[in-house]
């Protein structure tokens, strides 16, 4: 292996990122051994405050309008690979959501630095605020605004207090007045590249190490209103019922066994998530059933024919029971196939740090996939969720994946070039 | 312009932004009812307004939506004597007994005190659960309106919004 790769490679430090990662576990933690550092919560801002604390002296850093931090030791090279994440999380969440994507970027661009490698594209640690959707409704706000994606109704969104998002953003110390325009210059971003816990089975499953990202499912979502007739339930006889509660149930059982087979041939999961009857009771036959569908696949067309069959049963089975159902569109969302360079790139990189590695979809949206959106190459690498849980204080990984996963990122750092 | 509402104005509870966004511009404004109802000077007038439009000879109860409307309930309950009761929107408590802190009773008249009205339907839940529980809704007062729906709303309900403030249409501090 050249030494200047090795030279980097060297300097990579999982106790550090480690030590990094219970840092941060302390800013917004609670009682339960989790963390909330909701979007633009004082939790949010003194974990930027950290991470901008652990950067050494050589580097160039700006906050954009919106509180999103970029940093770099080569302000003006031509062209360069940003890589980070987001620092916000859910309500109790893991410690590891966003935060790993950031310690370990950082630690990838410092080995980069620190090396006496001279990249094609000197890398810049980008750590994008609020990516997650929890109190504003509204996924991946900090990287959207970086790009220039922002819409009206996003930032006019309100949390459950009434707070409207431009308003939080002006609470944290921000002036996002003008957030038409990207705030970083994309003309001279190479790729961006981040790290994220797969918040999934698969890897662990499968004794795998690293999940190369291929894709980003896109979902389309319904809401389904079944309506019958409220019945009372002692005084009517089976046979006369217009049950919608039991018409949807059986209607939710049927999309689990669309969805479960179609998987079996194709790239596809389906969840209902929730079922709402209204005014629901011990004592009556339920006559309005709402509940929700999410179908996401990386292939937009093989999940639009599974939606279809779904539709198709779900119409079947209120024919059959006599009840009806509405269907309203809430939203349909490309997949994003991720930029087969990189995505070559990282699997390269992969083999050489002798990793157990694959190829696989993400099955969440996240930061990188907005840049992939807007044409810039975008590259992700997952690490195991042990037991497959997020969003919960419970999260982890291996110490393993993380070194490998930063390690891989180091040499796609150093070695990713295109013509 | 009203005293209250220059007051209101000058706590810096209206916030105000015009921002350029991808597809559009956005002009919004937000009412931090917690810079009124934290300032106790300002609290007290407003308290005061509201309590010379009601009588513990024509309501039995103020009832206010949590959390934003409880310092309002309780400041009029302390001016004018009349019992105060909570009510717990947007949770799913099954029965309404759950949902209200504080007793309305049966044939009870209730006024609604808001502390910042928009579309309404937290008021029209209000004064549902109050129904179901045996009371009457007479009043219904707001500190501001936004002028979004709440007139309206309210009035569909059977009911009249009597707000302190009524931020105009086209809103532009």
């Amino acid at each position: 292996m050249p030494t200047t790769i090795q030279s980097a490679l060297d300097r990579i430090s999982v106790d550090r990122i480690r030590r990094r990662l219970d840092r941060l576990s302390e800013i917004g933690a609670t009682a339960d051994g989790g963390v909330s550092r909701p979007a633009y919560s004082d939790a949010e801002t003194e974990a930027f405050a950290y991470i901008r604390d652990q950067l050494s002296e050589g580097y160039t850093v700006r906050e954009d309008s919106v509180g999103n931090l970029i940093a770099t030791r080569a302000p003006e090279a031509d062209r360069s690979i940003h890589t980070g994440s987001h620092l916000d999380t859910v309500f109790n969440g893991g410690r590891l959501d966003g935060a790993l994507g950031v310690v370990s970027s950082l630690e990838a661009v410092d080995a980069v630095y620190e090396s006496d490698a001279d990249p094609a594209y000197p890398p810049t640690l980008t750590v994008f605020r609020a990516e997650e959707s929890a109190r504003f409704g509204h996924h991946t706000v900090g990287s959207r605004a970086g790009l220039g994606l922002l819409d009206v109704d996003t930032f006019a969104a309100a949390d459950q207090n009434g707070v409207p998002l431009w308003r939080a953003v002006q609470n944290a110390g921000f002036r996002p007045d003008n957030l038409s325009e990207p705030s970083i210059r994309l003309d001279r971003v190479a790729a961006f590249l981040e790290i994220h816990i797969e918040q999934g089975r698969t890897l662990e499953e499968t004794d795998t190490d690293i999940g190369v990202v291929s894709s980003i499912r896109g979902p389309v979502r319904h809401r389904f209103t079944v309506t019958g007739n409220y019945d009372h339930s002692g005084a009517t006889p089976m046979t006369m019922r217009r049950d919608a509660l039991a018409a949807a149930s059986e209607m939710i059982v049927a999309i689990e066994d669309v969805v479960g087979d179609a998987a079996a041939d194709g790239d596809v999961v389906g969840t209902v998530g929730t079922i709402d009857p209204k005014d629901g009771a011990i004592n009556t036959v339920c006559g309005e059933v709402v509940f929700p569908l999410d179908l996401r696949s990386a292939d937009a067309e093989y999940r639009d024919t599974v939606e279809s069959t779904v539709v198709d049963e779900i119409e079947r089975i209120a024919a059959d029971r006599d009840v009806e159902v509405a269907s309203e569109l809430i939203d349909r969302t490309a997949p994003v196939a991720l930029d087969a360079e990189v995505v070559s790139t990282l699997e390269s990189a992969a083999e050489s740090v002798d990793t157990r590695y694959r190829r696989m979809p993400s099955g969440g949206g996240h930061d990188a996939m907005n840049f992939q959106r807007t044409g810039i190459p975008a590259g992700m690498l997952f690490v195991p969720s042990i037991d497959g849980v997020s969003h919960h204080p419970d999260e982890e990984t291996t110490t393993r994946a993380i070194r490998d996963a930063t390690r891989t990122l180091t040499r796609t750092l150093l070695q990713y070039e295109r013509p | 312009m009203s005293d209250i509402e220059r007051l209101i104005r000058e706590s810096g509870a209206i916030k105000r932004g015009r921002f350029t966004l991808s597809n559009a511009e956005l002009t919004d404004y937000y009412v931090d009812k917690y810079a009124f109802e934290t300032d106790p000077e300002l609290l007290g007038q407003i308290a005061d307004q509201i309590s010379q439009l009601l009588s513990p000879e024509t309501i039995d109860v103020l009832a206010g939506p949590t959390l934003g409307a409880v310092p309002l309930v309780t400041a009029v309950s302390l001016e004018t004597g009349i019992d105060a009761a909570y009510v717990r929107n947007g949770e799913t408590h099954r029965g309404t007994q759950a949902r209200i802190e504080g007793t309305i009773g049966k044939g009870n008249r209730v006024a609604i005190v808001e502390d910042v009205s928009a579309t309404g339907q937290t008021i029209v839940e209000t004064a549902r659960l109050i129904e179901e529980t045996g009371g009457v809704t007479e009043r219904v007062i707001a500190v501001v309106d936004r002028n979004e729906g709440a007139a309206s709303l309210v009035s569909d309900a059977g009911y009249e919004l009597e707000p302190l403030v009524q931020l105009p249409d086209g809103f532009d501090a």
